[in-house]
């Protein structure tokens, strides 16, 4: 008897199964039905999204990305002279943008290795290096070191104008880095001074950042993780260091 | 069997916990959003000149007499000085130093005659001339020595730009970085 229930049991459950099968295919199939249809001819059309672009520019002329500077420099330095070289930033973009700069300097071995690479000098101080500064950037104490300095620009740099503003104007090279000097007295009491600095090489990078003016204050505090003050007339400012 | 259903239970409900938990998790996530940005570098290197000045002493003699010139042979501007070692109180023996009429030298209190002007790369000084004349016969002086010495000391500049020299210059302290 129970042989005979399992049977039955089994052929039923299979139909039943069978006709929600084709109960569910049919649903998802659905019906077909031809109609009439036109296709157009296909247009092209250019979309551009506006973007953010920023430029640096030396001497009045752009510089390409990860591109030389200082190539203007009439040759080796004298400590104690001023050397123009105007560096700026250029808003070559399409929407207006805030500018931050941040600008690096160190002194770096004369020869390169043999990987190409000019090694820096680490237990030299980059105080010796004197950048000129160029008016209307605000420096950011919290974040400017003895190798670092970063600048923001107070108002925003408009698009469309190829808008350039000039963040260094020149540089020098402290005059009494030739007062650094070390002592050696031989057996005989011979007294040699030798130059700290001589032999060595400085080495300036420059770094331009561009955000959006567009909540402008979230945009910055986002890219860069800086909190800024923006009033009502777009003007940029740095809260109050503590 | 009853433990294979046991265990497919338990892996079911551990799956359904972690879905919630992580659905529990994302809710104060929020949402992102991206702004526009750029970025663009460059970097350079410069030179700086040789930091020790270079100078040569140039000596003619004439009879007794010198004729001295110190050159510049380096590429950094220099200050010089020099000075003049001889017996004053040798008797019979007269030495005088003639720094020439445009006052080029000028003798400074500690006996040094400095060189009144920067000495640029690759000049020469006017001759400060040394003349000598003995006055005793020959024999009644003992031999004597004329020894100059000179020195230079780099440009520096302060911060009007006027130039001045270092002539005490000592080893530096370790530097703070």
């Amino acid at each position: 008897m129970i042989r005979n229930n399992k049977k039955i049991f089994s052929v039923k459950y299979l139909v039943f199964a069978l006709c929600a099968v084709i109960f569910f295919a049919g649903g998802v199939i659905g019906y077909t039905k031809a109609e009439p249809n036109y296709t157009t001819d296909d247009y092209e059309a250019d979309l551009e999204t506006w973007n953010v672009a920023v430029s640096l520019v030396e001497n009045g002329m752009a510089l390409n990305q990860n591109a030389p500077i200082l190539s203007g420099l009439p040759g080796a330095l004298e400590p104690g002279k001023y050397y123009e070289d105007s560096l700026s930033v250029q808003n070559s973009g399409m929407l207006d943008e805030y500018v931050r700069v941040i600008i690096r300097k160190r002194w770096v071995e004369k020869n390169a290795d043999v990987n190409g690479v000019k090694n820096p000098v680490r237990d030299l101080s980059p105080e010796y290096i004197d950048l000129v500064l160029s008016e209307g950037w605000i420096e950011s104490p919290s974040e400017s070191t003895k190798e670092k300095t970063v600048l923001y620009y107070s108002k925003p740099l408009k698009a469309g104008t190829g808008e350039t503003v000039e963040f260094l104007k020149g540089l020098s090279i402290r005059s009494d880095v030739a007062s650094v000097v070390d002592s050696q007295t031989d057996e005989t009491g011979n007294i040699t001074l030798t130059y700290r600095y001589n032999g060595v090489n400085f080495e300036i990078s420059a770094e331009a950042d561009a955000v959006q003016t567009g909540s402008a204050q979230d945009a910055i505090l986002s890219a860069w993780g800086v909190e800024v003050n923006i009033a009502e007339d777009g003007t940029l400012s740095l809260p109050p260091t503590e | 069997m009853k433990e294979i259903i046991k265990r497919c239970f338990r892996r079911k409900q551990l799956l359904l916990t972690f879905a919630a938990v992580v659905l529990c998790l994302s809710i104060p996530v929020g949402f992102t959003i991206a702004y526009f940005t750029d970025m663009n570098s460059a970097s350079g290197t410069g030179e700086m000149i040789e930091l020790k000045p270079e100078t040569a002493i140039h000596e003619t003699i004439d009879n007794l007499n010198k004729s001295i010139t110190i050159e510049n042979t380096g590429n950094a501007d220099a200050f010089i000085r020099v000075k003049v070692f001889y017996p004053a109180s040798l008797n019979g023996l007269q030495v005088v130093i003639n720094p020439n009429s445009d006052e080029a030298w000028i003798l400074g209190e500690d006996g040094y005659w400095y060189y009144n002007a920067v000495l640029k790369a690759g000049q020469t000084t006017p001759v400060l001339a040394v003349d000598v004349t003995v006055t005793a016969q020959e024999g009644q002086i003992p031999d004597f020595q004329i020894v100059v010495v000179h020195e230079s000391s780099r440009v520096f500049y302060s911060e009007s730009g006027e130039a001045y020299p270092n002539w005490n210059l000592q080893a530096a302290q370790p530097q703070e970085r």
